[in-house]
C-alpha cells in the first residue's frame, strides 16, 4: 500500500547515482511500514503518516548523512575496481607478451636500445653542462682574461699588476682573485716511499671566500699568509690527495709535508667536488711568494671574478674594458693591443666546440629515439594486424573501443617501461665506459652519472615512447570496421593496403632519419681523415717523451739545470734500444706555450701595436734531427751555445718568412723581450714547420727556439728516439734519473705517438658516437623495412600465386617486390636528404676541411642506405618468388 | 508506550545490530522493530542513527545488503550478517560481558570505599 506524498520528500534527482535512490527507496519503505504499524494500532491513515513523519525526525538530514557514507564506499569499489582491471589488463598483456617471445624480445630490445642511447648521452649534458657547479651562486662566477685579438689571442693569462690594476679599479666584481698554472711539486716521503710529483698551484687567498667554498677539514689561508714574505709555507689538500697519502685521517691538519725539499703545513682539507677552475692542481699555496713576477709584461695568472648582485656580465666587459685601455695609454709598451675577455664559468669551462658537440649527440640520438618508436610502433602494428581477429571477437564479446583502447595502451606503456629498464642498465654501461675509455676529452666527467635527473628523464622517454608505439596502432585498431575482420578469412586483402599505409609511411621516416645520422656520421668521418692528413712537421713514431720538472731550491742556477739534462741524457744515450736523446722545453700539441716579442736589428722601433711576436721553446742540440724536423738552412745548436758564448737562435720557416719576407733571415740579429736593451742574439739556423699548437689552424704561429742552455729551463720533456718499442725504455731512463737524483720524480711519461692520438680523440670520439648511432639507425631502418615487406608479401600471397599461376615469370616476381622497395627507400632518401641539407649545419663548428652539405658524405650515406634496404628487402623478395601457385590456389 | 526508553550508546548500536542480524536476514524497520519487542519497548532505535549505523557497517563489510521484497511485496533493502560481522559481534560479545560483571560487581557492592 502506497502512502501518498511521501514520494515528494525523497526527490529522486533523475541520473544520480543509484545508491542515492536506493538510499531513500530504503528511507521510503520504512516510512511507510511505520504508518501501517500505527494504522493497525487504530490511527487514521492521515494521522498516521504525520506521526510517522513525526517520529522520523529529518528524512533529508538523515539522507544526505546517509549518501555521505555510500560515496566513501562507492569510491572505494571504484578505486578496487578500476584497479583490478588495470591488473587484469596488465596480467593479459604479460600474457600475450609470453606467447609471442619473439616480439617482446625485440620490441622491448629496441625500446631499450633507444632509451638507452638517449639517457647514456642525456647523462654527459646533465654532468657536464646542466649540472651547477660545486660554488655558492655559480652563475655570478666569471673567468677573466687578458686578450689581444689581433694576434688571435683571446684566452691569455694576467699579469700580477694587471691583476691589482682590475681590482682597485672597478666597481662590477664583489671580488677577483688568481692563480697560476699548475705546477710539479716534488713530494719526498720521510719513510722512504718513491719520490712523487704532486701539481699543485699558488692560489690568492681570496679564491677560496670567492667560490664560498669551506674546507672539510682545518681552514683556508688567512689573508696576512697571502703577503710576500709571510712565514711559514701552508698548504691546502684537495679531498684526492687527503684520501691518497692520508687514508682520509683528520690527524691531517698539521702534519708536514716535505714539497721542493722545504716543508710545508698542512692547514685544511677541501671537499671532493671542489675544484679550481681550469686548474687540475691537487695541493694549494698562497699566491703571496709570486713577488718575483711583477714585470707588467709577464703575464701567468689566472683569474677568477664574482659578479656584484645585479651586473651582468656584460657590464663586467665593458669596465673592464675601460680600465684596460687606461692601461693601454699609461702603459703602451706592455699593454697595447691588449683587452679583456670575461666568460661566464660554464662557458669557459666546456668551451663551444664541446658544447655544440653535446648538443649535436642530443639531437642525433633524439633522432635515433625517433626511428626506434618508428621501428616498434611497425612491429606492434603488424602483431596486431595478426591478431585482428582476436581484437575483434573482444570487440564483438561487448569490449568497447575504449577499453580496447586501454588494453593496447596498456601495452604500449608495458613495452615501454621494460624498455626503460633495459636502456637505465645499457646508459650505466655507457657511463661506465664512458669513464674508462676518454677521461680527457670530457670536463667535468667525474660529474656524469645516473642521478635523479638522468632517471627522471629515463623514465619520462620510456612513458612517452610507451604511449606512442600504444598510440598509433590505437589509431588503426579503432578505425576498420571490427566486422571486416571478422570476415576476412585471415589472409584477405580487404584492409590490408590500407592498413600497410601507416606501415609504410613508418618506414619511410626511419629511412629519412637514418639518411640524417649517415651523412652526419660521414661528414665527421671526413673531418677526422682531413684531420689526421694535417702535415704534423715532426715524425711522432718510436719516440718516448719523459716529463720532468726539477725544484728551483736545488736547480734554481741555470746552469745546474742544464748540467743535469745534459748528464741525463748522456747517460739516457748509453742505453740499450736508444738511438738518440734529446730535451725540449715543451713538446708539439700538448697545449704548452710560451710567447716573446722581438725587435730586429737595424729596423725602427715598430708601433707598439704590431710588435713582432714568437712562441719560443728551449731545445738540446740533437732535438731538431731526433724529432726529423728538417734543417732548412744554417746549422744545429751545438754543447757551446750558451748564454756566455756569443747568443744564438733558431727559427721556424714560417718565421723567416713572416718576419724577413724580403731578406735572408739567417745571420739576422734580434733583441728578444726587451726591446731597446736586450743583448743582440743571431738567427743560426731554419728548421721546418712544427704542428706545435694545434693541428686545426689553417697557419702557422711563427717559433723561435733557444738552447737550453741560454735559458737553463728546469722543466724539460726527455725524448728518445728507439728501435724498438718505445715505452718499454721508460724505466731504464728512470733508474738512471734515480743515479743521478735519487729525490728527482718523472711527472709524465708516454710515447709522442700517444700525443699526437690524444689531439685526434675528441674528433674521433664524435666519429665512434655519432657513427654508433647512424649504424643503429641503419640496422634499425634495413629491419623496419625487412618487416614491412615480409608482411607485404605474406598479405599478397594469393595474388603472387595467381600471377605466377598466369605464368608470370619468378624474376619478375622478385624484381616487382624489390621495385616496391626500392620505392619507399628513394622516397625516404629523398626526404632525409632534403633535411641533412638544413640540419648539417649545425655540425658546422665539430668540422674541419669539409663544409655541411658535402655531396661525397650525402652520396655515401645514400649508397650505404641503399645497400642495406636492398639486403633488408631481398628475402621477402625471394619468397615471393617461391610462392607454389598450386598451393595458393588449392588453398582457397 | 509508557516504558521509559534508553539511550543506546554508538558502540553499542552495532553490536545491537549484529546481534539481530545474527538471527537472519532482515531489513531496517524490521531491526528496529526486533529490538522494540525484545527490550518490551524499553529501547528505542531512532531512525536517524539505525540507517547511518546500517551503512557504516556496510562500508566495514561487517554486513552486507541485498534488495529483497518485503513481507507486504514491496521492494526492501536486507542487510545480514558476514564473517567478519560474526567476529566482531563475538569480540563485542566477550567484552560487553566482562563491563556488565565489572559494573555490576560496583553495583552489588556491600561495602564502603575504605
Amino acid at each position: 500500500m502506497a502512502i501518498p506524498g511521501l514520494r515528494r520528500i525523497f526527490r529522486l534527482a533523475a541520473g544520480r547515482s543509484t545508491a542515492r535512490a536506493d538510499a531513500a527507496e530504503e528511507l521510503r519503505l520504512h516510512l511507510e511500514l511505520r504508518a501501517e504499524e500505527l494504522i493497525a494500532e487504530g490511527m487514521a491513515p492521515e494521522a498516521a503518516r504525520a506521526e510517522a513523519l513525526r517520529r522520523f525526525g529529518d528524512p533529508a538530514a538523515i539522507q544526505r548523512s546517509l549518501h555521505k557514507i555510500d560515496r566513501g564506499a562507492e569510491y572505494a569499489t571504484r578505486r578496487a575496481e578500476r584497479l583490478d582491471s588495470l591488473l587484469g589488463d596488465l596480467r593479459q598483456t604479460l600474457r600475450g607478451l609470453r606467447r609471442n617471445p619473439g616480439f617482446a624480445v625485440g620490441t622491448v630490445l629496441t625500446l631499450g636500445l633507444g632509451i638507452g642511447l638517449n639517457t647514456g648521452i642525456f647523462s654527459v649534458y646533465d654532468g657536464v653542462i646542466l649540472r651547477p657547479f660545486p660554488f655558492a651562486e655559480p652563475d655570478r662566477v666569471v673567468r677573466v682574461w687578458s686578450n689581444k685579438l689581433d694576434r688571435g689571442m683571446r684566452f691569455f693569462s694576467v699579469s700580477l699588476p694587471d691583476f691589482n690594476d682590475w681590482k682597485a679599479a672597478n666597481r662590477s666584481f664583489a671580488g677577483l682573485a688568481a692563480y697560476e698554472r699548475q705546477q710539479n711539486w716534488t713530494l719526498t716521503g720521510g719513510d722512504g716511499a718513491d719520490p712523487e710529483q704532486i701539481e699543485g698551484a699558488r692560489v690568492s687567498a681570496a679564491v677560496f671566500a670567492l667560490l664560498g667554498a669551506t674546507p672539510v677539514l682545518g681552514r683556508t689561508f688567512f689573508a696576512q699568509e697571502d703577503l710576500p714574505g709571510a712565514p711559514g709555507r701552508p698548504v691546502i689538500l684537495s679531498y684526492g690527495f687527503w684520501q691518497r697519502h692520508f687514508g682520509a685521517s683528520h690527524e691531517a691538519v698539521g702534519s708536514v709535508l716535505t714539497l721542493n725539499g722545504e716543508p710545508a703545513t698542512v692547514i685544511g682539507v677541501m671537499p671532493r667536488r671542489f675544484i679550481l677552475p681550469g686548474n687540475p692542481a691537487e695541493l694549494w699555496f698562497p699566491l703571496g711568494a709570486a713577488v718575483d713576477n711583477q714585470a707588467r709584461g709577464r703575464r701567468f695568472l689566472r683569474v677568477l671574478g664574482r659578479l656584484r648582485p645585479g651586473v651582468s656580465l656584460d657590464d663586467a666587459r665593458q669596465e673592464l674594458g675601460l680600465v684596460s685601455r687606461r692601461l693601454e695609454a699609461q702603459y703602451p709598451e706592455t699593454n697595447s693591443g691588449w683587452s679583456v675577455t670575461v666568460l661566464g664559468l660554464t662557458d669557459a669551462m666546456i668551451g663551444e666546440r664541446f658544447h655544440s658537440a653535446v648538443r649535436v649527440l642530443l639531437g642525433a640520438v633524439g633522432l635515433v629515439l625517433l626511428i626506434v618508436c618508428a621501428n616498434v610502433a611497425t612491429m606492434v602494428l603488424g602483431r596486431n594486424v595478426a591478431r585482428s581477429r582476436e581484437l575483434a571477437v573482444r570487440a564483438a564479446l561487448g569490449a568497447g573501443k575504449a577499453r580496447l583502447g586501454r588494453l593496447l595502451l596498456t601495452e604500449g606503456i608495458v613495452l615501454g617501461v621494460i624498455g626503460g629498464g633495459i636502456g637505465v642498465a645499457l646508459a650505466f654501461g655507457m657511463v661506465r665506459l664512458l669513464r674508462v675509455l676518454d677521461p680527457q676529452t670530457l670536463p667535468r666527467l667525474n660529474e656524469v652519472g645516473l642521478n635523479g635527473t638522468v632517471l627522471g628523464v629515463a623514465a619520462l622517454l620510456a612513458l612517452g615512447c610507451g604511449i606512442a608505439v600504444g598510440l598509433v596502432p590505437l589509431a588503426r585498431a579503432t578505425r576498420p570496421a571490427l566486422t571486416d575482420a571478422l570476415r576476412e578469412s585471415g589472409r584477405g586483402v580487404a584492409g590490408g593496403r590500407r592498413r600497410q599505409r601507416t606501415q609504410r609511411m613508418l618506414v619511410v621516416a626511419q629511412m629519412s632519419l637514418a639518411i640524417l645520422l649517415l651523412s652526419g656520421a660521414g661528414l665527421l668521418i671526413r673531418s677526422l681523415l682531413q684531420l689526421q692528413a694535417v702535415e704534423l712537421g715532426f715524425d711522432p713514431n718510436q719516440v718516448l717523451a719523459v716529463d720532468l720538472t726539477l725544484p728551483a731550491a736545488k736547480y734554481g742556477d741555470r746552469t745546474l739545470a742544464t748540467d743535469f739534462y745534459e748528464r741525463l741524457l748522456e747517460r739516457v744515450r748509453s742505453l740499450p734500444g736508444v738511438a738518440e736523446a734529446a730535451a725540449a722545453s715543451s713538446i708539439p700539441l700538448t697545449g704548452n706555450n710560451a710567447v716573446t716579442v722581438f725587435a730586429i736589428e737595424g729596423r725602427p722601433a715598430p708601433d707598439p701595436k704590431s710588435v713582432p711576436d714568437v712562441d719560443v721553446r728551449s731545445v738540446t742540440p740533437g732535438y731538431f734531427h731526433l724529432m726529423a724536423i728538417p734543417l732548412l738552412r744554417g746549422r744545429d745548436f751545438t754543447q757551446r751555445d750558451d748564454s756566455a758564448a756569443a747568443p744564438v737562435v733558431i727559427i721556424s720557416a714560417t718565421t723567416a718568412r713572416k718576419y724577413w719576407p724580403e731578406q735572408d733571415a739567417l745571420g739576422q740579429r734580434i733583441r728578444i723581450g726587451n726591446l731597446v736593451q736586450g743583448p743582440l742574439v743571431e738567427v743560426v739556423g731554419i728548421v721546418g714547420d712544427v704542428r706545435h699548437l694545434n693541428l686545426e689552424s689553417p697557419e702557422h704561429r711563427p717559433l723561435l727556439y733557444y738552447p737550453l742552455r741560454a735559458t737553463g729551463d728546469r722543466s724539460m720533456s726527455v725524448l728518445v728516439r728507439t728501435a724498438g718499442d718505445p715505452a718499454a725504455l721508460s724505466a731504464g731512463i728512470r733508474k738512471e734519473l734515480r743515479a743521478l737524483d735519487p729525490l728527482q720524480p718523472v711527472a709524465l711519461s708516454r710515447t709522442l705517438e700517444e700525443v699526437v692520438d690524444a689531439v685526434y680523440a675528441p674528433q674521433r670520439f664524435n666519429v665512434v658516437v655519432l657513427g654508433s648511432f647512424a649504424l643503429a639507425a641503419l640496422l634499425l631502418a634495413a629491419i623496419g623495412l625487412y618487416g614491412v615487406m615480409a608482411y607485404a608479401v605474406r598479405q599478397r600471397t594469393r595474388e603472387l600465386g595467381v600471377r605466377l599461376a598466369l605464368g608470370a615469370d619468378r624474376g619478375a616476381v622478385v624484381r616487382m617486390i624489390l621495385g616496391e622497395a626500392l620505392g619507399l627507400v628513394a622516397v625516404g632518401i629523398g626526404l632525409g636528404l632534403g633535411g641533412a641539407l638544413v640540419l648539417d649545419r649545425t655540425l658546422t663548428a665539430l668540422l674541419f676541411g669539409v663544409k655541411p652539405g658535402d655531396p661525397l658524405a650525402l652520396v655515401l650515406a645514400s649508397v650505404l642506405l641503399l645497400s642495406v634496404a636492398l639486403l633488408g628487402s631481398y628475402a621477402p623478395a625471394r619468397r615471393a618468388a617461391r610462392v607454389d601457385p598450386m598451393e595458393t590456389l588449392r588453398a582457397e | 508506550m509508557a516504558v521509559p526508553q534508553l539511550d543506546v550508546l554508538q558502540g553499542t548500536l552495532e553490536f545491537l545490530i549484529l546481534k539481530t542480524l545474527s538471527w537472519g536476514p532482515m531489513h531496517g524497520f524490521a531491526i528496529g522493530r526486533w529490538i522494540r519487542k525484545q527490550t518490551d519497548d524499553a529501547l528505542e532505535i531512532e531512525e536517524g542513527a539505525l540507517y547511518p549505523a546500517l551503512h557504516r557497517m556496510e562500508r566495514r563489510d561487517w554486513i552486507e545488503a541485498e534488495w529483497g521484497v518485503s513481507e507486504n511485496n514491496r521492494r526492501a533493502k536486507y542487510y545480514q550478517i558476514t564473517r567478519l560481522g560474526r567476529d566482531q559481534l563475538r569480540r563485542e560479545e566477550t567484552s560487553w560481558t566482562r563491563y556488565v560483571a565489572a559494573v555490576s560487581k560496583i553495583m552489588a557492592a556491600a561495602k564502603a570505599p575504605a
